[in-house]
């Protein structure tokens, strides 16, 4: 019995890594809708690079512990990486249209 | 052979049975969870599971804008499609709009959901200085022009509607076998009622075609040409091939050194023109939409153009009220009609 609730606490535990990246990716893209529904390029680095960064090292962390489920963790790097990426090719688009000096 | 095959079995069966005892008795002996075990561990799954679902729903919902806006962005990107759309938009208001210019660099472009809007403002020539004709916004639905929204800053309205109406009232050049549909003596009135203090633009309908070159030969010095009229086989009887009205096109009779504009004076007026007829042919239908004009038949007016040379049949001018009076004099214009009047601002 001993054993199998200390298996429960580890499991708890390990979920957490990959719950926080997923969360921390959840509250990014929230801000990043915001920004595109009042449409503004004004949101503050640390919603667009800093926490995303943050959010993929959790992700990457919660992979590697042996834990059964890294769907969280999965979906935290997906989200965290698609940000910047996100932001990168904006920036690219926006200046291939209508460009100007 | 068969006896030796029923031993067999039987050994089979007996480990068989035996196996089955010893896994049973296993069952029986195993340490089991309690029911309020059993139902915890239910309870946790079912809640990782809610949360589960609803954290990916979330994230799905929230991936749906920005979704949406990258593929917008890499539609109206890639291939240089958005930059496309903002060069036929400009070049046909310099080649349907006599006396119109913009300015390139100040074409701004907002890109929504799958959509974008062109904004821009036009500028008459007005004397020496150019004033603010019309602010002008396009809505594109992907590659799909509706018609432009127009803030007019002009003190002559330009026609409303679409069609046979910008037909009617909006034209003020003729062709030299077409009808001119207004009073000449009254068109010349205004002109001689008006204060010599102030400057005009005047809009010239000849008796004959000429060939651009020769026009500011005959025409008073002390004025500027700013826009021709191109004879394109249409404009005598001013109707296409199915009967619809036509409106006149033309090109800018100077070069335009504003920056990028397309007459920046690298080829000629006319060179430029008939490139900006080949472009409004691949986009004809977007080409009318932005100038309203229900037909412009852009294919066979260039073939017309491309086979009989240009030849003018009327022009913008503007310049000093007092100067303009003289084209009444002239006898290779036809008609003059007075557009927009400022104050004195000749140079």
């Amino acid at each position: 019995m001993e054993l199998e609730i200390k298996k429960k606490r580890k499991r708890k535990l390990q979920t957490l890594t990959g719950f926080t990246s997923f969360v921390i990716g959840l509250l990014a893209l929230a801000v990043l809708n915001i920004g595109l529904l009042i449409e503004t390029m004004d949101i503050p680095d640390l919603i667009l690079f800093h926490l995303p960064f943050l959010g993929v090292f959790l992700g990457v962390v919660g992979l590697f512990t042996k834990n059964r489920s890294k769907q969280f963790a999965w979906w935290g790097i997906g989200i965290s990486l698609f940000i910047p990426i996100f932001i990168g090719l904006m920036f690219g688009l926006s200046w291939t249209i209508n460009a100007k000096p | 052979m068969s006896d030796e095959h029923k031993q067999d079995q039987n050994n089979d069966e007996n480990l068989y049975k035996a196996y089955m005892m010893k896994t049973k008795n296993d069952i029986h002996t195993s340490p089991s969870l309690s029911e309020e075990e059993q139902r915890e561990i239910i309870r946790v799954g079912s809640n990782t599971a809610r949360n589960a679902t609803v954290m990916i729903s979330l994230a799905i919902l929230l991936l749906i804008l920005p979704l949406m806006t990258l593929i917008t962005y890499l539609y109206y990107g890639i291939g240089g499609k958005a930059n496309a759309m903002i060069d036929v938009v400009g070049k046909t208001i310099y080649v349907t709009q006599p006396n119109v210019s913009l300015e390139e660099m100040e074409i701004e472009s907002e890109i929504g959901l799958f959509s974008m809007n062109v904004t821009f403002d036009t500028f008459k020539r007005i004397g020496s200085e150019d004033y603010l004709a019309e602010k002008v916004d396009v809505y594109f639905g992907l590659d799909k022009p509706k018609f432009p929204e127009k803030i007019s800053f002009l003190e002559q309205l330009p026609p409303m509607g679409y069609g046979i109406d910008v037909v009617k009232d909006g034209q003020k050049v003729y062709h030299p076998d077409a009808m001119i549909p207004f009073n000449t003596t009254e068109a010349e009135d205004v002109l001689n009622n008006l204060p010599d203090g102030t400057v005009a633009e005047a809009y010239l309908s000849f008796s004959q075609l000429m060939k651009p070159n020769e026009i500011e030969k005959v025409l008073p010095k002390e004025m500027e040409i700013r826009w021709l009229a191109v004879d394109t086989g249409l404009e005598a009887k001013q109707l296409d091939k199915e009967g619809i009205p036509i409106t006149p096109i033309g090109y800018p009779a100077q070069v335009d050194t504003t920056t990028w504009s397309p007459f920046d004076g690298d080829q000629t007026n006319e060179e430029v023109f008939l490139d900006i007829l080949k472009l409004l042919e691949k986009n004809e239908q977007t080409a009318e939409i932005v100038s309203k004009i229900k037909s412009l038949e852009i294919n066979e007016r260039r073939k017309y153009v491309e086979d009989n040379g240009i030849q003018v049949y009327g022009a913008v001018v503007t310049g000093p009220v007092p100067e303009l009076r003289k084209l009444e004099q002239l006898k290779i214009v036809r008609a003059v009609k007075v557009g927009e009047v400022k104050l004195w601002n000749w140079k």
